[in-house]
């Protein structure tokens, strides 16, 4: 697991006119096998706290660490995956997670920052209608330029 | 509840006042035209010597330079284009209006676009979004135009600013078809430009062929997405605000897969802007900020002075460089340097130092 990257070195490459409209991006995303309605998971210090955070908050994929498992709880319901393969990246906002995404990570943010979800992920689906990416699959082959 | 209109003539005064007075200039992007060295001739020209004067739809111009459409579509906007059209006619130079849906949803604010009226001797550029393609039919745009007799029309495509605007339009789906279709069918021919992100050479290749010109203003200058973001108070627009290809990198894009003309707009401040966008192979150069705060500190006699002195620095650039023409400046060497070569390497785009046939 990593902290926050700095992506600010990868840019999307502008797709001045996405064959796309805002609402239809699906922001959809497997991980291990799991299928996440948001790419952008909620890291919690235990399962207990991820099991109670999951119940209040529709659909927000809530993720404990434990012995090498990933516990993902989504609406109640425990999916455990092994952590090994799966690079997990703090990040600071939507536009940053749609660039972990795009290098193959897992973006999360701390429980703190839950109140920040909804703005993250409206910010995610602008960098995937930006890049003419109808679901997350596509986003991560948007072309990209690495800067610097 | 205020209508559509009225909503529109609002929006079209908080650009103007965030542009003048707010910071809406990107902030970890340049235009990347710093990496662009144009190799000099070897010629000692004295900048009375240089003709630095090109065409446009056969008229001739003083300058490949034309002023970026900006506003229009309310009494105050009307003042704003007033001034500037007389500049650009005594200047020679050409201009574009704003977005000209206010007058579409309202045709008595069709004064405040018709700049012939005020000068009939102005190459005057039209304007529409791309995306109102969807809602306005061909018979529409071509009255549009026809009512303030535009030479050329403008479609600004502009994906970041409306997915940032309060009440921007987010749904693209099927516009390019449209844009297709009325090139096709209208009496002007069509420029597609951005408003500051740029144009990528994905884009520019599904255009070729079809379309007049692309103008890509690139990022490096204002950043629409930074002025919605002051007109939503929202937090989303930040992580945006850098958002796009750097103007000079867009034009190599653009080149390297359109075989139209490919305009630079986007950042272009100084004569050396235009002497390397040119030679990288620009069709015209587009300025709108400079233009705007000219007007707001000297009107049209400041517009005048602005466009006369970027022209005459443009004469004096080319001169050092020893080129008498455009013609010869189009064909100089250029060098690349720094991180637009590695970009343009990423982007498959051939890199050599110096310029023949369209080839980077």
């Amino acid at each position: 697991m990593e902290r926050v990257g700095d992506f600010r070195k990868i840019s999307f490459v502008h797709n001045a006119l996405p064959d796309l409209s805002l609402g239809e991006v699906d922001t959809s995303f497997s991980i291990g096998g799991a299928k996440l309605m948001f790419p952008i998971v909620v890291l919690v210090e235990s399962k207990g706290d991820a099991e109670k955070l999951s119940g209040k908050n529709k659909d927000v994929p809530i993720v404990a660490i434990t012995n090498g498992t990933l516990d993902i709880y989504t609406n109640g319901v425990c999916k455990e995956i092994p952590e090994d393969g799966h690079k997990l990246i703090g990040v600071g906002d939507g536009l940053e997670a749609a660039k972990v995404v795009r290098t193959g990570g897992v973006p999360f943010i701390k429980e703190a920052r839950l109140s920040d979800f909804q703005l993250y992920m409206r910010q995610f689906k602008i960098a995937m209608f930006l890049t003419n990416s109808k679901n997350t699959v596509m986003l991560g082959k948007a072309p990209v330029y690495i800067m610097g | 509840m205020p209508d559509e209109s009225e909503e529109t003539q609002r929006r079209k005064i908080e650009h103007i006042d965030i542009i003048l007075n707010k910071d809406t200039q990107y902030h970890d992007k340049t235009t990347m035209f710093e990496f662009v060295e144009v190799v000099p001739s070897g010629k000692k020209i004295d900048s009375g010597d240089v003709d630095a004067s090109s065409t446009l739809l056969n008229k001739k111009i003083s300058a490949p330079i034309f002023i970026s459409g900006m506003t229009g579509g309310h009494t105050a906007t009307f003042e704003i284009n007033k001034k500037i059209a007389v500049a650009a006619a005594r200047a020679k130079i050409p201009m574009g209006v704003g977005s000209q849906r206010a007058m579409v949803e309202n045709d008595a604010l069709t004064y405040t676009y018709d700049m012939k009226k005020i000068v009939d001797d102005l190459i005057l550029i039209g304007n529409i979004g791309a995306s109102k393609l969807l809602k306005y039919d061909n018979k529409t745009v071509q009255k549009m135009l026809d009512s303030i007799n535009a030479d050329m029309l403008a479609l600004h495509t502009n994906p970041g600013q409306e997915s940032v605007q309060p009440e921007g339009d987010i749904d693209f789906k099927g516009v390019y078809g449209r844009i297709c279709n009325l090139a096709k069918n209208i009496k002007q021919p069509v420029i597609l430009k951005e408003v500051g992100n740029g144009i990528s050479k994905e884009v520019a290749e599904m255009f070729d062929g079809k379309i007049f010109a692309i103008d890509v203003q690139g990022a490096g200058g204002t950043t629409w997405i930074g002025v919605e973001t002051y007109r939503s108070k929202g937090a989303y627009g930040k992580a945006f605000w850098d958002w796009g290809i750097p103007t000079a990198l867009s034009v190599l894009e653009s080149k390297s897969v359109f075989s139209g003309q490919v305009w630079a707009s986007g950042g272009i401040r100084k004569p050396s802007d235009v002497v390397k966008a040119l030679a990288i192979g620009a069709g015209m150069c587009g300025v709108a900020k400079p233009v705007l705060m000219s007007e707001n500190r000297g009107g049209s006699e400041g517009v005048y002075a602005y466009l006369t002195d970027m022209i005459d620095g443009i004469k004096k650039e080319m001169a050092a460089l020893g080129f008498r023409s455009v013609e010869e400046l189009r064909n100089a060497d250029v060098k690349f340097g720094g991180p637009l070569t590695s970009l343009m390497r990423q982007r498959g785009l051939k890199i050599r130092n110096e310029r023949r046939g369209q080839s980077y």
